[in-house]
């Protein structure tokens, strides 16, 4: 079935969970997303290179006191991304939804 | 997730994306010592009604700078962080009707407290400072609860919409 919609970043469902809790933010720490998404620092941070380098995540650090911080946000595109591959899992719901329907309704007549 | 996902996947998919979506909205507190603050502050303005009648010109102003003062560093990230949130939800999402009924709501209940308030003709003995110690301990005993109603109120809100971050 060819499902064209579908973006192959967000195919991984670790980084769609990371796109998804930022998708509610309008920016998150990266402390946040890490507890929320149950990843290791190194686990997260491998992601967010992912997906920052496809232009999806912004990364910005800076120092709150002494210590160090890194603040996460969804892109423009990011949103586009997110949105296009919900619209596209959607997609593959409804058809098997049809498909079960249209097996249903001919099942009397056999 | 393979490269063409079953329908149950991309239905588990989707709620993965509806849940995760939402999480934002669990963390709008921020740090504890901000509501021991603010309670503070609450009780101290009430209070020197009784006991500095004169400090009637300046406290006003004094609230207003603090209340003005929070509301800026909230808008900024390192501000929000300092004042331990480690999250804006996004308020794109929250529909308008909701919010304007909260307002609404907000605003009904300061009027009719306003309009009820001298209607009393009581006079109790230290009266704003009792009503200062009380709304300070709500302030800290129940202030991150009424914020997980008002997250789950948003959260109730928004269930029509489209789960793509945008509803």
């Amino acid at each position: 079935m060819a499902t064209p919609d579908l973006d192959p970043l967000l195919l991984d469902p670790t980084r769609l969970s990371i796109v998804a809790l930022l998708a509610g933010t309008e920016w998150a720490e990266f402390s946040w997303v890490r507890d929320s998404a149950g990843l290791s620092d190194s686990a997260l941070s491998k992601q967010i290179t992912n997906l920052a380098n496809s232009g999806y995540v912004e990364v910005k650090t800076g120092y709150v006191g002494k210590r160090p911080r890194t603040w996460l946000n969804l892109s423009d595109s990011g949103h586009h991304a997110l949105r296009a591959h919900v619209a596209a899992l959607h997609r593959i719901v409804e058809q098997s939804q049809r498909a079960d329907n249209a097996h249903r309704a001919e099942e009397p007549s056999d | 997730m393979v490269e063409h996902p079953s329908a149950e996947e991309a239905a588990r998919a989707l709620r993965d994306v509806d849940h995760h979506r939402d999480q934002a909205l669990g963390a709008l507190h921020g740090a504890r010592w901000v509501d021991v603050a603010f309670a503070l502050v609450v009780f101290l303005y009430l209070a020197s009604a009784d006991f500095l009648p004169s400090a009637a010109g300046w406290k006003g102003l004094a609230l207003a700078v603090l209340v003005l003062g929070y509301v800026l560093l909230l808008r900024t990230r390192r501000g929000a962080t300092w004042l331990g949130h480690r999250v804006r939800a996004d308020k794109s999402a929250i529909r308008p009707r909701f919010a304007l009924g909260v307002w609404l709501v907000f605003v009904v209940v300061c009027v009719a407290a306003a309009f009820a308030v001298p209607l009393l003709h009581v006079q109790i003995p230290y009266g704003n400072t009792i009503l200062g110690a009380v709304l300070a301990i709500v302030l800290i005993g129940f202030g991150q609860h009424l914020r997980r109603g008002l997250a789950a109120l948003i959260r109730h809100s928004r269930s029509g919409g489209a789960p793509d971050g945008h509803a």
